[in-house]
This record gives C-alpha cells, sequence and structure tokens, in this order.
C-alpha cells in the first residue's frame, strides 16, 4: 500500500506478478529483433537527430 | 549519474530498442519518417527519467520504451489528424479504500488470468496502470510520460483500476470466498 495516498493497489505481490507477465505477454507479440533489425537495417536520419539530441543535451 | 555514463546508457538504449520502438511507431502513424520523429520525440522523455531507468537490456526496459513511443505516436497521430481527445470527466475519485480485488485471489494461476484481464483494457488504461504500480512513477510523471494532464492520468487510473476490478469480478474463477489472507 502507498502510505502517502492510501491505495492499496501499490505494492500488491499479486497485482506486480500480473503486470510483470503482462509486460512479457507484451512484448511477445512483437516481432523478434532479428526480424526488426532487418526491418530497420538503416536509418540514417534517426542516427542523426539522436546525434544532434546528444549535443543539444551536452 | 555523471555525464558520461549518462551518455552511455543513452547510446545502449538506442542500440538496443530503437528497433523495437520504430516498429511500435510505425504501426500507429503508417508513416516511416513520422515513426522516426516520434522515437526521438520519446527518446527526449527517456533523457527526462534517465535516472529511474534501470538495466538497459532487460524486458523491463524495453517495455518501458514501448509504452513511453506508443503514447507519443498516439498523440501525433491525433495532432496530425486534428482529432479532439475526448475530455475525460473529472470524477469523484477515491484514494483505493476497501479491499483490491486482489485480495480475493489465492492461487499463483491467478497471476496469468490477471493478466489477460490487464490485456483486456484499452492500452491508455493498461499503460497508466503499469507505469504507476509497476514502474512506480507519480501521477505527474506519467502525465509527462503520456502527454496529458495528472488529472487525466488520476481518472484513467481510476477508470482503468474500476474495469479490471471488474473484469475480474466477471470472471468465476475470481468469484467467491477465495481469501488470500
Amino acid at each position: 500500500m502507498d502510505r502517502r495516498t492510501g491505495d492499496k493497489w501499490s505494492g500488491d505481490p499479486l497485482l506486480l506478478a500480473a503486470l510483470r507477465f503482462y509486460m512479457e505477454q507484451m512484448l511477445g507479440e512483437f516481432p523478434c529483433e532479428e526480424e526488426l533489425s532487418a526491418k530497420y537495417q538503416n536509418t540514417p536520419r534517426l542516427d542523426c537527430m539522436m546525434n544532434e539530441l546528444k549535443k543539444a543535451w551536452r | 549519474m555523471e555525464f558520461d555514463e549518462k551518455s552511455v546508457k543513452l547510446e545502449q538504449l538506442y542500440v538496443l530498442h530503437k528497433n523495437v520502438m520504430l516498429y511500435t511507431a510505425e504501426r500507429i502513424l503508417r508513416d516511416y519518417q513520422l515513426a522516426e520523429d516520434a522515437v526521438q520525440k520519446a527518446f527526449m522523455k527517456v533523457l527526462d527519467n534517465l535516472h529511474k531507468i534501470g538495466e538497459p537490456d532487460c524486458n523491463k526496459t524495453r517495455a518501458f520504451l514501448v509504452i513511453i513511443t506508443r503514447n507519443v505516436a498516439i498523440t501525433m497521430y491525433n495532432r496530425q489528424k486534428k482529432q479532439a481527445v475526448p475530455i475525460e470527466e473529472i470524477e469523484q475519485l477515491d484514494c483505493g479504500e476497501g479491499a483490491t480485488p486482489f485480495d480475493l485471489v489465492a492461487s499463483k494461476e491467478s497471476v496469468e488470468e490477471i493478466a489477460q484481464c490487464i490485456g483486456q483494457l484499452d492500452k491508455k488504461y493498461a499503460d497508466v496502470l503499469m507505469l504507476k504500480f509497476y514502474y512506480e512513477y507519480s501521477d505527474s510523471e506519467i502525465a509527462d510520460l503520456v502527454q496529458t494532464s495528472p488529472e487525466n492520468v488520476r481518472v484513467r487510473l481510476h477508470r482503468g483500476k474500476r474495469k479490471l476490478t471488474a473484469l475480474l469480478k466477471g470472471d468465476e474463477r475470481f468469484n467467491g470466498s477465495q481469501n488470500r489472507r
């Protein structure tokens, strides 16, 4: 339970286990990383945008 | 966290999860360039929360990035379509007093069934339940991550909990007197 808000759902071990299970199921719906890597082999524009983001962040 | 550590971590997250984030965004936006924009926006949010992200190479982190990307993409889609996002009524919200539906559940098999019920929820409710109870973000942090207001986050949490409770109670395996405590 979250003592600040009194939310009894917070920290419930069964809910946490179920959310973890749901998370694994959700990820299981995606193609495998090999397929994704083949699909998105070259991403020069995104790579460039990420470099710009890192520079701006610095 | 030192800047160099952060930079290395960001790079790891990008290399490890860029593809699944692109896939998530492209499914929603149906446009590859927009998907790239969505992934970049998602990483901007990641930067704000880098200290709260654990191991880069794990499913928990991967799922978190998927959730962020999905919500960024949906926001972009709605803006592109100039769709009015329904204003969810602020309801009388309780603070979770009373028993949780999990108090009625006893067995380990229930984990899978609860997860299936979570899977039946609208993604906007499942995502905030995940971010709140699994990733332990505050309402205002969740609001920033899913690009809505903290008030709307509370409404979604309230509705998500209510719908999940209804789904669980509707399943006969969760009715009756199975007491966990």
